[in-house]
Formats: C-alpha cells, sequence, structure tokens
C-alpha cells in the first residue's frame, strides 16, 4: 500500500487535522473558534513541515513522484491556505460553522498535494475532484443569503460540467494512448483522438483557472460568497489548478504539445482582453477584483504558452513568471480581498464610493490597499512586477511577441480601473465617510502581506534557485 | 571598485520619504517641509562634490566599466540580474540638473497648504525615481526607476492639481505606462540578445556595459541580424518618445503640466522629459556603440552609418522637425500660459531628436546640451507662471485676462522677459548653444549626401524658431506691459521663495550660455565613446 509509506505523512498529517477539528467542534460548539484555528494552522504548518522532508527521501513507486514540482506547489498550497485560515478567522459570515469550513479547506489541501505528487492520470484526477468538491460547499456556504446560492449552483454547476469534460477528454487520451501513464506516446493514427481529448480537457481547466471564456462563475462567486472562501479561490484553489494544468499538459501530454499551446495562447488572449475591459465598467470593487482575477489568469497563461512553445532557457523563464506569479498574486489580490472585507463591515457592501476619502480617515489601511492595486498594475519593484516581467519576457523568448503585446494592453486598460479606486482613496472625504474599524489579527495580516508584496524583489534569487533546473523536463 | 556614494544619493530620499511624511504628521507639517528641503540641499551638494572631485579633470584611469562612482552588486545571479549604478559624461550633467531642480521646485512649493506631509514624501520617492532613471546601469534596476516615477507623479497631479486634475492624472499614467511597456518588450529583445555563451549554454545579462559587448561579439559572429536591431531601436523608441513627448504622441503633456502644480509642471518639464532624451540616448545610442557593420561600400560602418541606421535617423529627424514646428504653431494660439509652455516644451525637445538624427559630435552634443538648456528654463517658466496664478485675484493665468503685470511685479517680469528670450534662443543664453550647435550639425551631417532633399529638415527645423520668438514676445507684450487689468488689483510683489528660485535658474541660463565649456568637455568626453 503505497498510501501508508512515510511519503504520504503530510496528506495524514491533514486528515488527522481534519478530524480533530471536527471533534472539537462537537465539543466546544460555541467556544470552538479559536482553538479550531489553531487546530488548522498547526495542521497546515505541521503538513508542509513533512512536505519539505519527504521530498527527494521517498520513494513514490510508479503513481507519485516527490520531487521539486510536489515541494514547489504542495508549499505554496499550503503555506496560502495559513493566509487564508488566518484570514477568515474574524469573518463573521462563517462564524457559525467554522469547523465544518476549515475542515473543508484542509481536505482541498489534500487534494492539492494529490495533484502535486501524481505521475498518473488516475490519482490526478482524484486529486482535482478533492480540490474541487470542497470549493462547491464552501461557496454556497451561506445558505440563506441569495447571491451566495447562486453563486453556488453556478459554480457547482459548471464545476461539474468541467469535470465532466476533463472526465471525457481522459477517457478519449486513454483511447489515444492506451495508458494513464504520464508522457505516453499517441498511438499511430490516433492523433485526432488526442487532439480531441486535449480540447475537452483545456476547456475543462479554463473553468477551474478562471479563463475567458469560461469565467462567468468567477464575479458571482466573488460578490455572493463569503470573503474568506473568496480569499482561498484566489489563493490557494488557484495554485492547486495550475498545478493540474502543469502536470496534464506538459508532463501527462508532451506529444500533444503544439495543439495545447494553440488553445491556451486564443485563451490567454481572451482572457487579457476581456477580464480588462469588463473591470472597467464595474462599480462594486469586488467585480472589479473579480474581472482583474480573470485578467491576471490571462497573463500566467501567457506563460503556460511559452512553457509549452519554448526552448530550455524560454521554459526556465517561463516557470520563473508563473511562480513569482503566482506567488505575488496571493499577496497582492489577499490583501486587496482583506482591506475589502474590511470595508464591507464597516459599509455594509463594497460599493467604490465607499472608498472615497479612506487616505484621509485610514491613511495605514488605504497605503496598503494603493501598494497592492499599484502591484496588480504590475509597477516596479512591487511583487506584481517581477512575476509580469518573466511572463512577458518568457512570450518574447518564445516568439509569441503577439501575446505579450496584447498583454501589455491589457495592462494599460487595468490602470483605468485600478487608478479609479486610487482616485476615489484619495479625494477628500464626504458625509458617508467615517472611521474605519479593524480587527487587530486581520490588520496584522495585511500589513505584514504588504510589507512582503514591496520587498518582494529582494527574494528573487531565493524564489528562482527553489526551482532551478529539475523542474524542466 | 564599489564606491557607495551614488547609492547614498539614490536611496536617502526613497527611505526617509517616510520618515519626513511620519514627521510632518506628528509634528507638524513645518518640518516635513524643511526636513525636505534639508535633504535635498544635502544631495545637492554632495552631487556638486562628486562632480567637482572627478568631472573637472576627466582621468580616463579611474573610469571602470565606462563609469565613474562605479558601484556593483549581484543581485539574481540566475538571471544576469546585478544592482549596478554609475554615472558618465551622458549621465552625470543630468544628475546635476535633477538635484537642482528638485531643490528650486521644493522651495517653490512652499505655498501648498494641504496634505503637506504627504506632498513632501512624494517629492522625495520621486527624486529617488529620477536620480535611478538617470544613474541604473542594469537594465531591470532602470525599468524599476523608470516606472517608479509614475507613482507620485501620479499623485502629485491628481491631489495637488488644478480643476481638470483627474483626467490629467489618469492620462499621465495610462499613456506612459503604455508607452514603457512596449520599451520593456524591447528591453526584452535587449536582454535575449545580450547573452554571452559560456560552456555551451546562453548566459544573459541586464548589466548595461556587458550587453554593450556581448551585442558587438554577437553581432560580429553573426548571431544578431541587422533588422533585430532596428527592431529594437523602434520598441524602444516608442516607449521614451512619449516620455519624451514627439508628435503623436505628446497630447498627454500639455494636460499634465497645465493641471499638476507648478513645482509639479517644473519637475516634469525639467527632468521627466530628459528622462526620455537620456533613455534614448543611453539605449539604442550608447547600447549600440560598440557595433560594427561591414559594409561592400564604405568599409566598416556603425549601425547608425548602415542604410538601415540612416533610415532610422531620418525618419527620427522628420518627427523631430514636424514636433518643432506644428507644437509652436499650437502655442502661438494658446491663451492659457501654462499650456503656452507646455507646447514649446514639445518644440524644444523636436531638436533633441534632430541632434541625435545629426550623428556626429556637435548633433548629440547639442542634443544633451538641449537638455540641459531646457531643464534649466523651463521649470523658471513654469515656476514664474505659478507665481502669476497665485497673485491674481481670480487665480488665473489666461493670457487674455492678465495684463500689465510688470507694474506689480517689476522682478518677476525681469524674469519672464530674460526666460522668456532665453527659451526663443537669444544668444548668449543656454538655449542658444544648443540650437546652434544642432543646426550646425544638421547641415554637417552625412544624413544630406543621402539626398539633397533633406537638407529641408534643418531649413524647415530652423523656421520654428521665428514661431517661438513670436509666441513668446506676443505673451510677454499681453501679460506684462498691457494695461493692467482688474485681475491684478491685490497683486503684491512676489514672495522671496517664490522669486529667488526662478532667479537662481535665470542666472545658469545665462551661465550655461556664456560658458558652455563647464559642461561641455564631459558632454564631448562621452560623444566622443559612441561615435565611431
Amino acid at each position: 500500500m503505497v498510501l501508508l509509506t512515510p511519503a504520504f505523512a503530510p496528506t495524514w498529517a491533514l486528515f488527522i487535522g481534519i478530524v480533530l477539528i471536527l471533534i472539537a467542534d462537537i465539543l466546544f460548539r460555541e467556544k470552538a473558534k479559536e482553538y479550531i484555528v489553531i487546530i488548522s494552522t498547526l495542521t497546515l504548518v505541521a503538513s508542509a513541515a513533512l512536505t519539505r522532508l519527504v521530498a527527494y527521501q521517498q520513494p513514490g513507486g510508479s503513481l507519485f513522484l516527490f520531487e521539486e514540482f510536489y515541494l514547489a506547489f504542495s508549499l505554496f498550497g499550503l503555506i496560502s491556505s495559513i493566509i487564508v485560515v488566518i484570514a477568515s478567522w474574524n469573518d463573521l459570515e462563517i462564524e457559525l460553522d467554522l469547523g465544518v469550513f476549515y475542515s473543508l479547506l484542509l481536505l482541498a489541501n489534500i487534494g492539492g498535494l494529490l495533484i502535486a505528487s501524481s505521475q498518473n492520470l488516475i490519482p490526478l484526477y482524484l486529486g482535482y475532484e478533492l480540490v474541487s468538491i470542497p470549493t462547491y460547499a464552501m461557496v454556497a456556504f451561506r445558505k440563506k443569503n441569495r447571491n451566495a446560492a447562486e453563486a453556488g449552483m453556478k459554480v457547482f454547476l459548471l464545476g461539474a460540467l468541467s469535470s465532466a469534460l476533463i472526465i471525457y477528454g481522459l477517457a478519449l487520451f486513454y483511447g489515444a494512448t492506451g495508458s494513464f501513464e504520464f508522457g505516453s506516446s499517441i498511438l499511430t493514427g490516433a492523433n485526432t483522438l488526442g487532439i480531441a481529448s486535449i480540447a475537452l480537457i483545456a476547456a475543462g481547466c479554463s473553468f477551474k483557472i478562471g479563463l475567458v471564456p469560461f469565467h462567468f462563475w468567477i464575479p458571482d462567486v466573488y460578490v455572493g460568497a463569503p470573503t474568506s472562501v473568496v480569499t482561498f479561490l484566489a489563493a490557494s484553489s488557484k495554485k492547486m489548478a495550475f498545478a493540474f494544468v502543469f502536470q496534464i499538459f506538459f508532463f501527462a501530454m508532451p506529444a500533444l504539445n503544439s495543439t495545447s499551446v494553440l488553445i491556451f495562447s486564443i485563451l490567454a488572449a481572451a482572457s487579457m482582453i476581456f477580464g480588462n475591459i469588463a473591470a472597467v465598467i464595474q462599480d462594486k470593487v469586488m467585480r472589479i477584483l473579480a474581472y482583474s482575477t480573470v485578467a491576471q489568469a490571462g497573463y500566467i497563461a501567457v506563460a503556460i504558452v511559452a512553457y509549452g512553445a519554448g526552448d530550455f532557457e524560454t521554459k526556465r523563464t517561463a516557470i520563473t513568471g508563473i511562480l513569482f506569479h503566482v506567488s505575488a498574486h496571493i499577496l497582492m489580490k489577499g490583501t486587496a480581498l482583506l482591506v475589502v472585507l474590511v470595508i464591507i463591515k464597516n459599509f455594509a457592501n463594497d460599493h467604490i464610493n465607499n472608498f472615497r476619502g479612506l487616505y484621509h480617515t485610514s491613511p495605514i489601511l488605504s497605503s496598503t490597499m494603493a501598494i497592492a492595486l499599484f502591484s496588480l498594475m504590475g509597477i516596479p519593484p512591487l511583487a506584481g512586477f517581477f512575476g509580469k516581467y518573466f511572463l512577458f519576457l518568457s512570450a518574447v523568448q518564445a516568439d509569441y511577441t503577439w501575446l505579450a503585446i496584447i498583454g501589455i494592453i491589457g495592462s494599460a486598460i487595468s490602470i483605468y480601473y485600478y487608478g479609479r479606486i486610487l482616485r476615489i482613496m484619495a479625494d477628500k472625504p464626504d458625509e458617508q465617510s467615517k472611521n474605519i474599524d479593524i480587527h487587530p489579527a486581520v490588520y496584522v495580516m495585511i500589513i505584514l502581506m504588504t510589507l512582503l508584496t514591496v520587498i518582494f524583489g529582494v527574494f528573487g534569487e531565493t524564489i528562482i534557485s527553489l526551482f532551478r533546473d529539475g523542474i524542466i523536463l | 571598485m564599489n564606491e557607495p556614494d551614488l547609492l547614498l544619493l539614490l536611496l536617502a530620499p526613497l527611505v526617509l520619504s517616510l520618515p519626513i511624511y511620519l514627521t510632518g504628521k506628528k509634528m507638524g507639517p513645518e518640518n516635513a517641509k524643511w526636513g525636505t528641503v534639508a535633504i535635498i540641499s544635502l544631495s545637492t551638494l554632495y552631487t556638486l562634490i562628486l562632480w567637482l572631485r572627478r568631472f573637472i579633470n576627466l582621468d580616463p584611469s579611474e573610469f571602470s566599466d565606462g563609469f565613474l562612482y562605479h558601484f556593483k552588486a549581484d543581485w539574481v545571479p540566475s538571471i544576469g540580474m546585478v544592482f549596478s549604478v554609475g554615472v558618465d559624461g551622458l549621465s552625470m550633467p543630468l544628475l546635476l540638473l535633477t538635484q537642482f531642480v528638485f531643490l528650486i521646485s521644493v522651495i517653490s512649493s512652499f505655498y501648498i497648504k494641504e496634505q503637506e506631509p504627504t506632498y513632501y514624501a512624494m517629492i522625495l520617492v520621486l527624486l529617488s525615481g529620477v536620480i535611478g532613471t538617470f544613474i541604473a546601469l542594469d537594465m531591470f534596476l532602470f525599468y524599476i526607476a523608470w516606472e517608479l516615477v509614475l507613482v507620485p507623479m501620479f499623485f502629485i497631479i491628481h491631489i495637488w492639481g488644478g480643476a481638470n486634475r483627474k483626467y490629467a492624472a489618469i492620462k499621465f499614467f495610462i499613456y506612459t505606462h503604455l508607452a514603457s511597456l512596449v520599451m520593456l518588450i524591447g528591453l526584452f529583445t535587449i536582454y535575449l540578445n545580450g547573452y554571452t555563451i559560456v560552456d555551451g549554454i546562453k548566459s544573459y545579462t541586464f548589466y548595461l556595459p556587458d550587453i554593450q559587448n556581448n551585442l558587438a561579439i554577437n553581432f560580429a559572429a553573426g548571431n544578431i541580424e541587422l533588422s533585430t536591431l532596428t527592431t529594437i531601436f523602434w520598441l524602444v523608441f516608442i516607449g521614451f518618445v512619449t516620455k519624451f513627448p514627439q508628435v503623436p504622441v505628446h497630447t498627454w503633456l500639455p494636460d499634465a503640466h497645465v493641471q499638476a502644480p507648478s513645482p509639479g509642471s517644473a519637475i516634469l518639464a525639467g527632468l521627466l522629459l530628459k528622462m526620455g532624451g537620456y533613455g534614448l540616448i543611453r539605449i539604442p545610442f550608447w547600447l549600440f556603440a560598440d557595433i560594427e557593420v561591414q559594409t561592400s561600400d564604405r568599409g566598416v560602418v556603425s549601425y547608425f552609418e548602415t542604410l538601415n541606421g540612416q533610415t532610422v535617423r531620418i525618419i527620427i529627424a522628420i518627427i523631430g522637425m514636424i514636433s518643432m514646428v506644428y507644437p509652436a504653431f499650437i502655442a502661438l494660439r494658446q491663451d492659457d500660459l501654462k499650456r503656452m509652455i507646455a507646447y514649446s516644451s514639445i518644440s524644444h525637445m523636436g531638436i533633441v531628436l534632430l541632434g541625435l538624427a545629426a550623428y556626429n559630435t556637435w548633433g548629440i552634443n547639442g542634443a544633451m546640451y538641449m537638455m540641459i538648456a531646457h531643464g534649466v528654463i523651463s521649470p523658471g517658466l513654469f515656476l514664474l507662471t505659478g507665481i502669476i496664478e497665485h497673485n491674481t485675484t481670480n487665480h488665473t493665468r489666461l493670457i487674455s485676462q492678465v495684463g500689465g503685470l510688470g507694474h506689480k511685479m517689476p522682478f518677476a517680469t525681469g524674469l519672464f522677459v530674460l526666460l522668456g528670450f532665453g527659451s526663443a534662443g537669444l544668444p548668449g543664453m543656454a538655449g542658444f548653444v544648443a540650437e546652434f550647435t544642432t543646426f550646425v550639425a544638421l547641415f554637417t551631417s552625412d544624413l544630406i549626401g543621402y539626398g539633397t532633399i533633406w537638407v529641408w529638415i534643418p531649413v524647415i527645423s530652423v523656421m520654428s524658431i521665428i514661431i517661438t520668438a513670436g509666441y513668446y514676445l506676443w505673451a510677454i507684450q499681453r501679460v506684462l506691459f498691457n494695461k493692467e487689468t482688474e485681475e491684478l488689483t491685490n497683486t503684491t510683489p512676489a514672495q522671496w521663495w517664490e522669486i529667488y528660485p526662478v532667479l537662481a535658474l535665470a542666472f545658469f541660463s545665462i551661465l550655461l550660455g556664456l560658458v558652455p565649456g563647464i559642461f561641455w568637455t564631459v558632454l564631448d568626453f562621452f560623444t566622443e565613446s559612441i561615435l565611431p
């Protein structure tokens, strides 16, 4: 039994954590909140530490591999989940069922570990479902809220559809190769079957990453779901989805590289254009951030294209860009979402006018928001810039300059809507403005993440050296 | 050899901006104001000392990698990123100008009474960005500094600007950011072609002196096409020319200059435009300097002397010519004094392009001298406009409403006349030296041999100086010497902090006109290094 080997210690740690949380929830009921937060954090930390120990040390058999890729993506997923746990500490919307919420979150992380370590399509798909299904429940968490119900329904229906597409694609892939092994070659005469399979799988994946035209659920979920869930979707769920895309397109199906490159270049271009244009006309900050997520996913997809199309050097740039951008995205989007959460708490909604005069009523909060927005724009030397820099560089390196140009046009459009929030924050306060109350834990979290956003460039070498050559095969 | 002097100049304002903000918040805005003045005074003094120490007598043995006060440290070695700064004959005069214009602008900002701590913190961040652009020797660092300038300038226009400031701020941001991103693609292309091959593996670098060498080596080895160099040129040209700005990408400038507070306009005109000119000389002209092209008929020539390079130069000469003439005509019909000076800035920057197109010693010297001269004269004019605006009853600067200023503010009037003439190219002032050398260079350039039709470029451009003189004289006549209007009933002579900064600028515009040798030898030294 491969599941009982030490290689699965991180997974078991998460499993034990889930059980402990549910027990604590039953035992302490009303007072369980602090215990649950502490248990979840410790579980994630323990799992991350075990991941570090297990990587490179344990054999994974034919189905699993515990090396660079596993280490990088599981650490990303686990660490961003820690941020989510602390960020949702004080989220009133989910206070009553915190135990259930956190156990779902840890369950999704088990799926993430599975995705990152798989060397076979069956466990890979299991991991994908383990990430998806808890997400549906989490989005629909506020059962009695109309918006949440709509968002939950939407994400569930579209999610189920995407799973079906992926399953069908995998079935066709089996038909084309006769194997579920990674890197199997296409049988003679089965090329069309392979292309059909990769198109179906790409559609399914695009749903999860949120690429146009599979992005419709994102704005609704951002508005309807509790903000903690949104943070989870933007931070950890997204990392796992990208790990899935990498695994499936570049490790599992290298033979069909050119088709997936074509598909992703179209999806990336569409996302960068539509995501940015749609964000311009929004008045709710949450929806602006939702569409900006679509655009950011488009930028990352540019590097997926470059990774598939380029030579060794290009692959290295592309993977650097993806990892930089994905980790920067946790910081900057996380900060922005937390600030919106604070605003919603104080003003009951996230209309952009509620930000008016924030610089005068709460200089620190508005400064953190401004830094997060500048980072999302890609202004150096903030975290978001480094990601974007390598993403576009990889596109130029892979001779996909047109994608980089679409990207920069998108970036220029994005200045308008991010700049709109900045301008309103810098304006004079009006009668609606008031002093903002912030929970100290959230405050510390926001400032910490902003500091990391600012000094991100200092860690450039550390992040790059984590993934040097090993990850590119 | 690593010398930390420039590092100090670069980082001190950035690091001190937060303490200045907090001081202003907790201990009263006066402290922020004087603290900023002190910081910028000290850094100006320090820059002056650096100048006196090495630039009076240039000693080639003190240069390391072609730069003085050179600093280089590893940053992200695996992708060839270094943290490196240094100055040469191109950047040092601009660095000196930066410090000086910032000092002047901060003193002229004393009228600002709103959110002072934030204002002075923004000014300090802006200073770091501008210095960084001029001294960065790493392409990555250069881009960071280049973009960093946008953020404080956006807020300076947005918070302390005029009536239509919101529109102007976002327009400025989008225009220049989009242009920088196009430039970024150009920088990518440079990065991807500036590799060395070590043990069969391409090793990339962001370090500009290394890229300069590698481009020449890779070109000689046949790994770079001539057309690639042209592509690089146009990509970075779009980025720089928008900041510069030239027709047809100039439309952000009148809005930004007019809506920004006067010290902000002074910094925009005096320095931000120069960043474009600096980038244009540093990235294509300096970076391609070592490339040698074998031609069939003329032997070994540099890139800008090849057929491709000559076409490039003719196109930029035409852009420069249009940008000199067309904005001059627009300036002629402006009623807003600031808008008129803004268009005159575009017109003057056209001369820089013409000088670069000439591609000989006098041409490039003239282009660089134009940047310095314009950096001294135009901030003075913008600050004077600010003085007029603050002292009129309805805070207006419309030429049609202000008149007869000479009776009320004789000193400011005198300075306006002086600087106005200086901007129009009066002999004896800085602008004249630049214009004269540039036009001589154009007539002696090899472009003339390329086809006699190109003689018309300098001829038409020279004509635009007449229009420049026209709109300045007309404005001077109407604003200063007409009958006094009721706008001026409460006007008193200007405050010391309003007028002395302008006086200093006027002094330097005459000094640089009479003794161009102060910078000329240094500029010559640089130009010799990039010309074949």
